[in-house]
């Protein structure tokens, strides 16, 4: 049964079947939140809360709706919410400093070292790393990340380009500091 | 001459180009091992992404959302009955108080028969949800899990035949060793003794094999002994196997 059957059928009524979109997406949903706000007891209870806000919003899925951007979008949502009531958005929207772009030649490194990479990704601003986590880690195609982001097609594709070149950068950094250390 | 760039080929690595972009690309690393080695960074980078990206919720995030949902359930259910209640106290105004009494006894009954209703439709959906990611997860390490969750279920026809298959067909050895395992514990069931002296004919995997075999030596069941001497007269079977085998066969003797 596809996730957007059972969805209906939450929707109709079967909140049970909650059980079977819990069992499908509680990892995805964790790992999009411990990648984004990297704390993993927060991270369980936006988890959480993601499925509480399936029922509570069940009634806005539609038959057409794609359910994992459906899901994302509401995890996206958990999420802000969150942070709103923590700090301003400004705050939130706030970029850090850009980093020195290397042209793609400069670029060619081979990762050897995963600890560095994951430093590099947590690095990262947060709107890139999200990309790489919807695109990479839940696989999901630049046109749906664009439904969910509320964007067109072309600005995920080059926000993905823009976050790989910025990884690479942030990673030859780690290298350089332990080289340097 | 098209050059390709490292964001598209990211791009080919999550199969967003057209099949024709992809034709001419793969034509050209057949012949070009600068563009072979761009791509191998590519892909280093793509496979040490995922490597990081993999971690599980704790059990508790699970335990919590059963629970929450348990509740929600019940939450549900008293709503609809009232509405139900509602309509009847409307039409029936002018019932007698002892006809209420009655009805709100049999209503009680009603919900504890729901609840009771709903706790085992949940405890199946979990069973099901257990058995189909034993069955199909693509993950070696998520089909260990389930296993373990299985094996804490009721043994009825439905886990059984479940262990049955993941003993004998699961593609990872860990995963049969780990099937074999839980089996093992109720080797008194005739199924499941027939069942290992047929894998004890299939079986190639050596660990698997040895767990077999044990299995039996410790139940001391003297009726498989033909079935381990042959095993041992088997000319493909490693030496290290035959020698397990026979030290079951002393273990059962020994009883003598």
């Amino acid at each position: 049964m596809t996730d957007e059957q059972i969805m209906m059928q939450v929707k109709e009524g079967g909140i049970r079947q909650l059980a079977l979109l819990f069992e499908r997406y509680q990892n995805p949903v964790y790992r999009y939140f411990l990648q984004t706000v990297q704390d993993q007891s927060l991270s369980e209870d936006l988890t959480q809360n993601v499925f509480e806000r399936i029922i509570k919003y069940r009634n806005s899925f539609r038959a057409e709706s794609i359910f994992k951007s459906w899901i994302f979008s509401i995890a996206r949502n958990v999420r802000y919410d969150h942070y709103r009531g923590l700090r301003s958005t400004d705050e939130l929207d706030e970029s850090s400093e850009e980093e020195t772009e290397h042209s793609p030649e400069d670029l060619m490194v081979q990762i050897e070292d995963s600890d560095k990479l994951h430093r590099a990704l947590n690095r990262l601003d947060e709107e890139y790393r999200e990309v790489l986590i919807l695109t990479r880690f839940e696989e999901m195609k630049y046109k749906d990340v664009a439904v969910l982001l509320q964007c067109t097609e072309g600005t995920v594709k080059s926000k993905v380009h823009r976050a790989i070149q910025k990884l690479k950068n942030l990673y030859l950094k780690e290298e350089a500091y332990e080289n340097l250390g | 001459m098209k050059t390709w760039d490292e964001n598209w080929m990211w791009d080919y690595l999550r199969d967003e180009v057209t099949a024709a972009e992809r034709d001419a690309f793969e034509e050209a690393l057949t012949h070009d091992a600068t563009l072979r080695a761009r791509l191998k960074a590519m892909q280093s980078l793509d496979e040490s992404l995922i490597r990081i990206g993999q971690p599980v919720p704790s059990k508790q995030v699970s335990q919590r959302f059963y629970a929450w949902l348990e509740e929600q359930e019940v939450n549900e259910q008293p709503i609809k009955a009232a509405k139900r209640v509602h309509i009847g106290w409307k039409q029936l105004i002018a019932v007698a108080a002892s006809i209420a009494l009655v009805a709100v006894f049999a209503q009680q009954w009603l919900t504890m028969r729901r609840l009771d209703s709903i706790q085992n439709q949940l405890a199946n959906n979990q069973q099901q949800v257990w058995m189909n990611k034993l069955k199909s997860d693509p993950s070696t390490s998520q089909r260990l899990v389930a296993l373990n969750e299985t094996a804490q279920l009721p043994l009825d026809r439905e886990v059984l035949n479940a262990l049955f298959d993941v003993a004998a067909k699961d593609p990872s050895p860990n995963v049969r060793l780990a099937g074999v395992d839980v089996l093992s514990q109720h080797l008194d069931d005739a199924q499941v003794k027939g069942f290992f002296l047929g894998l004890l004919k299939r079986e190639t995997d050596p660990s698997v094999l040895i767990e077999i075999i044990n299995a039996f030596g410790i139940r001391k069941d003297k009726s498989v002994i033909p079935d381990l001497e042959n095993l041992m007269a088997r000319e493909e079977v490693q030496k290290q196997i035959k020698g397990e085998a026979q030290m079951s066969i002393n273990k059962i003797n020994s009883i003598e």
